[in-house]
């Protein structure tokens, strides 16, 4: 098995809001940031980080502007609306109950 | 609603967040690269290395593109962008397709507004459904539906139970003299309760009252002697410029003031277009009149009276009245018939089969412009799959080609409403007999929305079919094989070949119906009627009520005419009862008989026509005399009684003696005797088509007819002349109308106008089916080439010439076109016998007919054929081969 996993729709979106909720961003701080995070194992595809932060606007839990990096780049910051919270506590909770059902799965079959 | 608004922003203003987009992506790479470059690495590497770290970036702008704006529209767009310049690309296939969709989207829409117009649409009367029309059935004529004779309507009227109200209609003409010249008007007399019958409200004023009914009666039989009138809109808007302030106005109508009381609104005309109704007085002698039938019956059911409840209810009375007036009502029954199927019954099943004939005409032009796209699409199989192969899906090139078919049929809708509202101006305008609500036919909204769900329809026929042999298949198999490959089963290619053959040979059978029947046409042009029309113009008058007795009369006509002759720029003036080919002339018979022979019984008299003429009447109309003498001012009332007959008199009647001189005696009784004083040449009386009867002329100095034609020859345009004509008339008689005013020539003309209307119509169909036929053999001479494309090259590589490949491309052609015109000559045969009825001096087989078609069809065959043949020619032999 190789140590980079693909990472599902829907937890892209789950991770992409609990990054942001540590503060602002740009695209690749939380490509970085995930990295780091997983400690290499999960390895966003940077081109379908744009796609994911756009749905996650139109939906209204995210928003953008646009300001300046510590290095005096310009770049578009991303951070979590009041929905945003809401929605990141809801699949968060999910995600719980996933990963619980999951882990009681994998015990059973061993 | 959030993702929605952002979407069309998205779709808005996607330039301005493509550069937004572009920004962001270039910051994210800017920053990766600035972190490479942290650790030592050069600028130029971390740069290249920071976008191969991003991924690929076309990729994900067009992910998030998808996401932002609105796909299915975008690629709509696209899509269609795309067709126009692929179409634009083959100009010669587009115009092709697009003439042929054009024409058949537009000549059904075209048939569909005539159906729609005159068929569909509801009448302009309230609760139609109740409206029924009422008819004697005439025994003598096979039962046939015959009009009412009024004591028998009086009967049913008393003794009926399924009715509200039964009325009768009977055609009038009223004279009309106000301000402006005076004219006959045809109008309709009508019995109590018709308008209410009919339910049409008018426009204004009011209907008529019971009280209109109830003029002073008149001397003698007088039933349109009322004293209101209600007008037609068509009469309104034309004697009184639509004057709002025409109701209670008194105008003198057959010399005594009406009073207008109404106007009806513009669609009301039942049964015909009349321009005015007055009431019909009730006359003593209706009683008793049970053989005359002429009047028209309409009733309005009770509601909730099935119409086979009235029916069986009618049958009862009618069999009533046969027992108590055995005489005339013996074997009369009586049919109920609705009245838009009294109306419009005729003409429906012709023109529901005329649709059904336009409808096929539409699904063979779709197959043909279906096999052009495919033939296009063998050509392009290349292109398609290169394209699935750089990741488009089934679907999305299925949906670019229906997108290219959507946009020729579009196109084709356009120009087809176009078309239609052209075909629909100039029905319009024809003489089409008995068809009413022709005015109705034009551009309605319902209309457009049956020409649209056509191109709509045709756009997903024409472009599916294709699509789902060419969107599908193997992608590398069609790469490697460059067209080539594409299959096509042997069955299927010989179904496509007897499609054109059967189109080649139903264009065959029209275009001979065609020219058979322009033959006929040009045939019975040649034919002389036996008088000549140039510069003659007739106007026909009913002078009884101005000069109510013979005497008068035959002094007011010689007086006329002779007033007519000094009008500068006439020739010749005279005056007749029945001129040849005008529609309103009554062709009297009556048995004849020669004297000096036993008095035959009535029905064992040969019959003959009479017409009144004045004396210059044969010299003006140039009608030669062959023996005796023609009639003179010396022959009048105290004189011998004469008579001139014609040749197909004389032989029929004196076989071959010298009838001049001989008496004969004219009419039912024995002491009608009349001396023959000359012999003319025949004249035809009702069309062209028709065999010489016989006819013999009366002076009218011995008749006093009433109602006669005035003709007039003039030395130039006789339009110019007419208005000094009329003055000469009515500087004898002030104010006499005239009931209708035309040339001869014009009269003759219309006689073969339903032969003209029905030529017109079949060539427009035979043109447009040739049309269809060449495009038919030109897709599938294309599709055929192309698929035989390494085989040219191999027959190129074996040294077979270009002239060759013509020859082997353009035979195939010739075959198909062979097949094709051996059915159609024999289909041309059976239809031509079958219209033998509609041809004159043209035999069904006549083969000048056959042999021009045969020719036409050739070249057509060869034009069709050579362009794919010319292309097929020009293969490069290494290329076609090398492609294997």
């Amino acid at each position: 098995m190789g140590s980079k996993a693909d990472l599902l729709q829907g937890t892209l979106d789950l991770i992409v809001l609990r990054v942001l909720s540590l503060g602002p961003k740009h695209g690749y701080g939380i490509a970085t940031r995930i990295r780091q995070i997983s400690e290499d194992v999960l390895q966003v595809n940077q081109g379908s980080l744009y796609p994911a932060l756009l749905r996650l606007e139109q939906r209204g839990w995210i928003k953008s502007y646009w300001g300046t990096t510590d290095t005096g780049r310009e770049a578009k910051f991303f951070e979590l609306t009041r929905a945003g919270r809401k929605q990141l506590a809801v699949e968060s909770e999910n995600w719980e109950r996933v990963k619980g059902a999951i882990g009681r799965l994998m015990e059973a079959v061993e | 609603m959030r993702m929605l608004w952002s979407r069309i922003r998205g779709f808005v203003f996607a330039g301005r967040l493509d550069r937004d987009l572009d920004r962001e992506i270039e910051a994210h790479v800017a920053l990766i690269a600035e972190g490479l470059v942290e650790r030592g690495i050069s600028p130029g590497e971390a740069r290249r290395m920071a976008i191969r770290e991003f991924g690929n970036i076309c990729l994900a702008k067009e992910d998030y593109r998808e996401r932002r704006g609105l796909p299915m529209l975008e690629m709509l767009i696209q899509d269609v962008r795309f067709a126009v310049r692929v179409l634009r690309r083959k100009p010669a296939y587009s115009i092709a397709a697009m003439i042929v969709l054009a024409l058949g989207i537009g000549l059904s829409t075209a048939v569909f507004s005539v159906i729609h117009g005159v068929l569909l649409s509801r009448l302009p009367y309230p609760d139609q459904d109740r409206l029924l029309t009422l008819w004697q059935t005439n025994p003598k004529k096979q039962g046939t539906r015959d009009e009412v004779a009024i004591a028998n309507f009086l009967d049913w009227k008393e003794r009926q139970r399924s009715f509200e109200n039964l009325a009768v209609i009977e055609p009038f003409s009223h004279e009309l003299m106000g301000d402006g010249e005076p004219e006959a008007i045809r109008s309709w007399i009508v019995s109590e309760g018709f308008f209410s019958i009919m339910g049409t409200p008018p426009l204004l004023g009011r209907w008529f009252t019971a009280e209109d009914y109830r003029a002073a009666p008149q001397e003698g039989y007088a039933p349109g002697g009322g004293n209101v009138v209600i007008l037609s809109y068509g009469l309104w808007q034309r004697r009184f410029g639509g004057d709002p302030k025409v109701i209670g106005r008194a105008f003198p109508l057959r010399g005594r003031p009406m009073i207008v009381v109404g106007v009806m609104p513009p669609g009301f005309q039942y049964p015909l277009k009349r321009e005015l109704w007055a009431p019909r007085l009730a006359q003593k002698q209706d009683r008793e009149s049970r053989v005359s039938t002429y009047m028209m019956a309409v009733a309005r059911l009770k509601p909730g009276v099935r119409i086979d409840q009235a029916r069986d209810d009618m049958i009862r009375i009618a069999t009533e009245l046969e027992r108590e007036h055995p005489a005339t009502n013996k074997g009369s029954s009586i049919q109920l018939i609705p009245i838009a199927d009294a109306l419009t019954g005729h003409v429906r099943t012709a023109f529901w089969i005329l649709l059904g004939a336009v409808g096929l005409l539409l699904a063979v032009a779709c197959a043909n412009v279906g096999g052009l796209v495919l033939a296009r699409g063998v050509e392009r199989t290349h292109e398609l799959a290169v394209r699935r192969a750089l990741g488009a899906s089934p679907g999305r090139l299925m949906r670019q080609l229906v997108t290219e078919t959507s946009v020729l049929s579009l196109c084709g809708g356009i120009a087809g409403v176009a078309i239609a509202h052209l075909a629909a101006r100039t029905l319009r305008a024809l003489p089409v007999p008995d068809v009413p609500r022709m005015e109705q036919v034009g551009i309605s909204v319902p209309v457009v929305a049956f020409a649209v769900a056509v191109s709509a329809f045709t756009a997903v026929v024409c472009g599916l079919l294709p699509a789902l042999r060419l969107g599908g298949g193997d992608s590398s198999g069609a790469m490697k094989a460059g067209g080539r490959s594409f299959v096509t089963t042997p069955a299927r290619e010989r179904a496509r070949r007897w499609l054109v053959a059967g189109q080649i040979a139903v264009s065959m059978v029209l275009l001979t119906s065609a020219g058979l029947l322009t033959r006929s046409l040009v045939h019975l042009l040649a034919i002389h009627p036996g008088f000549t029309g140039q510069r003659v113009i007739s106007l026909e008058v009913h002078a009884y009520r101005r000069t109510p007795t013979p005497e008068e009369r035959i002094a007011y006509f010689r007086q006329t005419t002779e007033s007519i002759r000094q009008v500068p720029g006439v020739q010749a003036a005279a005056a007749v009862s029945a001129l040849p080919f005008h529609e309103n002339a009554i062709d009297v018979e009556t048995p004849v008989q020669a004297t000096g022979e036993a008095l035959k019984p009535i029905d064992a008299r040969p019959v003959a026509r009479v017409t009144v003429i004045t004396p210059d009447y044969f010299q003006l109309m140039r009608i030669p005399l062959r023996q005796g003498r023609f009639f003179t001012d010396s022959d009048g009332p105290s004189s011998a009684r004469v008579a001139i007959i014609n040749e197909a008199m004389a032989r029929s009647l004196f076989a071959g003696t010298d009838p001049v001189g001989r008496q004969i005696i004219v009419g039912r009784g024995a002491n009608h005797v009349r001396q023959i004083i000359g012999v003319t040449a025949n004249t035809l009386r009702t069309g062209l088509d028709e065999s010489p009867r016989p006819e013999f002329f009366l002076p009218h100095a011995q008749s006093g007819a009433g109602s006669m034609t005035f003709v007039v020859r003039t030395e130039s345009d006789p339009w110019i002349a007419l208005p000094a004509i009329k003055e000469a008339i009515w500087s004898v008689k002030r104010g006499q109308p005239f009931s209708k005013i035309a040339t001869v020539d014009a009269l003759v003309a219309g006689t073969h106008g339903e032969r003209r209307f029905q030529l017109a119509l079949i060539s427009v169909f035979a043109a447009l089916s040739l049309l269809l036929a060449a495009v038919a053999l030109f897709g599938f001479m294309s599709y055929s080439t192309s698929q035989r494309r390494s085989e040219i090259g191999l027959r190129m590589a074996l040294g077979a010439s270009r002239r060759d490949i013509l020859r082997l491309i353009i035979s195939d052609g010739l075959a198909i076109a062979a097949a094709g015109a051996a059915a159609g000559t024999a289909g041309s045969w059976i239809v031509g016998s079958g219209i033998r009825a509609m041809l004159f001096g043209v035999a069904h087989y006549d083969v000048a007919t056959f042999a021009s078609v045969v020719l036409t069809l050739a070249g057509v065959t060869l034009t069709a054929s050579a362009l794919p043949a010319m292309r097929a020619a020009s293969t490069d032999a290494a290329n076609a081969l090398r492609s294997e």
